[in-house]
């Protein structure tokens, strides 16, 4: 907390957690709705809670067949340095390495419960505790497994084999009480379609399982034992007593899990000094660019002419962080590609769970990208801080090399963004196709109403979605941009990494604060649009016309242009007023 | 020409530059010695225009650097201490960077030039992560160069060098400056800038301890030789010797 305006993002990040925290507290009608669903979940539990075990276990013991795993001792290379040869029994490195993880952990969940929790203190401590036992379960099983395979490598070949064979029955073992129980549950699933729930929560309740596989429910128990105490908050009618006797066994389970831990005799010293280089090496900017073919390190996005504007030589630098194809190239075999298989579709079709996975896909790539222009590459100022005394002494106005900072993240996300809608466009031709079933990305008839056909209206869409895409990717780089410049403390630069507990409570908060921006920054356009609309269907009576639709999405666009142009605007005048000493620069992180 | 003025940089209330002024004319070095802490890269990066200063005024070739950034900026080259090269560039790319950046008209025959001048041609295609410390230092030097500046500002020129780049860069300093431009280096190797600069700015607590040639240097000090070397000298002004 360097400096006041990181006191005022604090606050402001605050509250806007604690309003979305205390929300359903504050507004009456909502605790109702909330108290009707819990009502409804309650019902489901005990049949979620045997699903949960039954993953759990299943999962357990797959992953114990898979013979990879790493001394999972985490600790630094400086921690192991100095620890190593300290006068420190090894039992309480690996403690030490143990509850170090802890601060993951709690981290976690915090956030879990902060946001679950509905804003009851009550059950905010019980969902905390009853998160951190999975959790910590979790996170001491899987450390036994690695060091437990870790040390497979140590022992003599007929006794490490012996070790596997021991597991390997073991599995067997529980496989053959699982699979008839699988079965059994199998059985008992009602067909496809119509109201299921009655007889799927009956399948899976597990008093009918005691009855027909009394020997899966036993196995299931140490599984029930470890979400027990979550899902013992989740029930409405468990009393205090009943929910802290759901405590005993995941205790017994953390201790257990944690003797095993600390009391391997495995040689971790080697494989955690060699995991803290490794990851340091990854970490190590540039890493990635050094496997690039010789062949391939020519190519760039666009050529690059002496002469021109000095910004466009920034947003050539920044493309190449994420990409050195040639953006034309990239841009002409996509269409062709979309192109090609659209016709083809349009003539053969396709299954209907591709068609089904097309859609949730591209949809979803079509949203969320432009959200998160750059958060993959980073190619804008998140890493551009680090080379500050490089970029200041360039001769460019400041909004000039604001912009050329924005872009490449826009451009590349937007491109991305183009890709899904393809894959959107040609499930949507799937879609209209004769074989397709029950799958609708857009009603014929809506098609005929607007007077075009089909796929005309699957193509003015997506020519709609494209400007507005572009839009949306260019205000979140912007924002995130400025948010770079106005608290770089907060702000990861450089490649990202998996941050401590407080750099994923800045992100969040930045985050949080990002989505707000944006809403706002979308609410003018939406505006417009709306009342263009009003007015021609409500006010002068014309039909919308499918043709329009790209007009419209411009027409959004416009207010959203002026505020980025704005916002462009202060990110100039805060790169040139910007005093990197404290904060970039003698912070270190530009080091 | 470098012109700085009663410049003033406070970081908390401290003073890390107090009240400096220099002058360095068209093909002169300028040496800016001191002790760890004295203010000298705080000089330097204002100079550059890396950070604000708090007061006082900074010309480069006769542009004010607050009045006229873009102008002053494009008539200088500021080598910094570290070699900071961008990890996914190639080091020919980033000579066709900074010659768009500063419209360099004849920038790619220029960077092929000054690539295999540096020595680095069979490195055209490497990225940073691929170079010795010795070569990315020759990278960022051909970098500063490729727009023939008026105004070079060196931060530890010779930092991680072994002593055959040492030479080469020396000779990049002194062909520099003998092209007309002004150049200041700052350096805690005190042998570098006794061969290599025509005066020398003695610093400390981010004030001027002592100005001018070796000479005039000695003359200032009382009791000491009359062949003194630079060493000899900063000690003695900066109480180093004590």
């Amino acid at each position: 907390m360097q400096q006041p305006k990181y006191l005022v993002g604090t606050l402001a990040g605050v509250a806007w957690i604690g309003m979305f925290a205390l929300r359903p507290v504050m507004r009456a009608t909502r605790r109702a709705s909330l108290a009707e669903r819990f009502e409804e979940i309650a019902e489901w539990l005990p049949a979620i809670e045997t699903v949960v075990a039954l993953a759990l276990l299943v999962f357990l013991s797959l992953w114990w067949l898979w013979p990879f795993g790493k001394a999972m001792v985490e600790l630094t290379e400086t921690e192991l340095h100095l620890l190593l040869p300290a006068p420190v029994r090894r039992r309480h490195i690996i403690q030490y390495a143990v509850l170090r993880s802890q601060w993951g952990i709690l981290f976690g969940c915090f956030m879990i419960s902060v946001f679950s929790a509905g804003g009851s203190l009550m059950v905010f401590a019980w969902r905390f505790l009853s998160v951190w036992l999975f959790l910590t379960v979790w996170n001491l099983h899987a450390c036994g497994r690695g060091l437990w395979i870790a040390r497979l490598q140590e022992l003599p070949a007929a006794t490490a084999w012996g070790r596997r064979a021991i597991v390997l029955a073991a599995v067997a073992l529980l496989w053959t009480t699982l699979a008839p129980g699988i079965a059994s549950i199998v059985a008992g699933l009602p067909p496809l379609g119509g109201d299921m729930a009655p007889e799927l929560r009956a399948a899976l309740d597990p008093e009918r399982l005691r009855a027909v596989a009394p020997l899966l429910v036993v196995v299931l128990t140490p599984a029930r034992w470890v979400t027990g105490p979550f899902f013992a908050g989740l029930a409405p009618d468990t009393t205090l007593a009943g929910r802290l006797t759901t405590l005993v066994w995941p205790l017994l389970l953390v201790v257990l899990h944690n003797e095993w831990v600390v009391r391997s005799q495995t040689q971790f010293e080697e494989a955690s000094l060699e995991h803290s280089r490794r990851q340091a090496a990854s970490r190590e900017a540039g890493a990635r660019f050094r496997k690039i073919r010789q062949s391939r390190r020519e190519a760039t996005p666009f050529r690059l002419r002496p002469a021109g504007h000095p910004e466009t030589a920034i947003v050539w630098k920044n493309l190449m962080l994420a990409h050195r194809a040639n953006l034309l190239v990239i841009v002409g075999s996509g269409v062709v590609a979309v192109g090609g298989v659209a016709a083809v579709v349009a003539v053969t079709g396709l299954p209907n769970w591709l068609t089904a996975i097309m859609m949730i896909g591209g949809g979803a790539g079509l949203a969320l990208t432009p959200l998160m222009a750059g958060h993959q590459w980073r190619n804008d100022l998140r890493t551009d801080l680090l080379r500050i005394e490089v970029i200041r002494t360039w001769p460019i106005e400041g909004w000039r090399l604001f912009v050329s900072q924005v872009l490449p993240p826009a451009i590349i996300a937007t491109l991305y963004a183009a890709a899904a809608g393809g894959v959107l466009l040609i499930a949507g031709i799937a879609a209209g196709t004769p074989t397709a079933t029950g799958l609708v990305l857009v009603r014929p008839e809506l098609a005929a109403a607007l007077g075009v056909p089909y796929v005309v209206l699957l193509l003015l869409g997506l020519a709609a979605l494209l400007p507005l895409i572009a839009a949306i990717a260019s205000l979140s780089a912007t924002l995130q941009n400025l948010l770079a410049l106005l608290w770089p403390s907060w702000i990861q630069l450089g490649q990202r990494r998996t941050g401590s507990a407080a750099h994923i409570g800045q992100g969040l908060l930045t985050g949080l604060g990002m989505m707000l921006a944006l809403a706002l920054g979308l609410l003018p356009g939406a505006v417009l649009v709306g009342a263009w609309l009003f007015i021609q269907i409500r006010v002068v009576d014309i039909p919308l016309s499918a043709w329009e639709l790209p007009v419209l999405s411009l027409t959004g666009v416009i207010p959203l242009a002026l505020i980025i142009g704005l916002l462009t605007r202060v990110g100039g005048v805060l790169w040139d007023q910007l005093d990197p000493s404290a904060e970039i620069l003698g912070a270190g992180v530009g080091s | 020409m470098i012109e700085i003025h009663d410049l003033v940089k406070a970081y908390d209330g401290c003073r890390a530059v107090d009240g400096l002024s220099l002058r360095v004319e068209p093909g002169e070095i300028l040496g800016l010695v001191g002790p760890n802490g004295a203010g000298k890269t705080t000089t330097l990066r204002c100079l550059a225009g890396i950070i604000p200063p708090t007061s006082g005024r900074i010309a480069i070739a006769g542009f004010d650097l607050q009045q006229h950034p873009i102008e002053a900026r494009q008539r200088l080259a500021f080598v910094p201490d570290e070699p900071h090269l961008f990890d996914h560039l190639t080091a020919l790319d980033h000579l066709i960077l900074f010659s768009r950046l500063y419209g360099v008209a004849d920038g790619p025959s220029r960077a092929e030039a000054i690539l295999t001048d540096a020595g680095l041609h069979d490195q055209r295609l490497s990225f940073p992560g691929e170079l010795s410390r010795g070569m990315k230092q020759k990278l960022v030097v051909a970098c500063a160069l490729l727009h023939r500046p008026e105004a070079l500002v060196l931060d530890e020129p010779l930092t991680g060098l072994d002593p055959a780049a040492m030479r080469r860069m020396k000779r990049a300093v002194l062909d520099t400056a003998a092209a007309g431009a002004s150049v200041i280096v700052s350096s805690h190797m005190l042998q570098l800038v006794e061969e290599v600069c025509d005066r020398v700015l003695i610093v400390s607590h981010g004030k001027t301890v002592l100005e001018g040639t070796l000479d005039e240097i000695r003359m200032q000090i009382p009791d000491v030789d009359a062949d003194a070397d630079l060493e000899t000298l900063f000690l003695k002004a900066t109480g180093g010797d004590q």
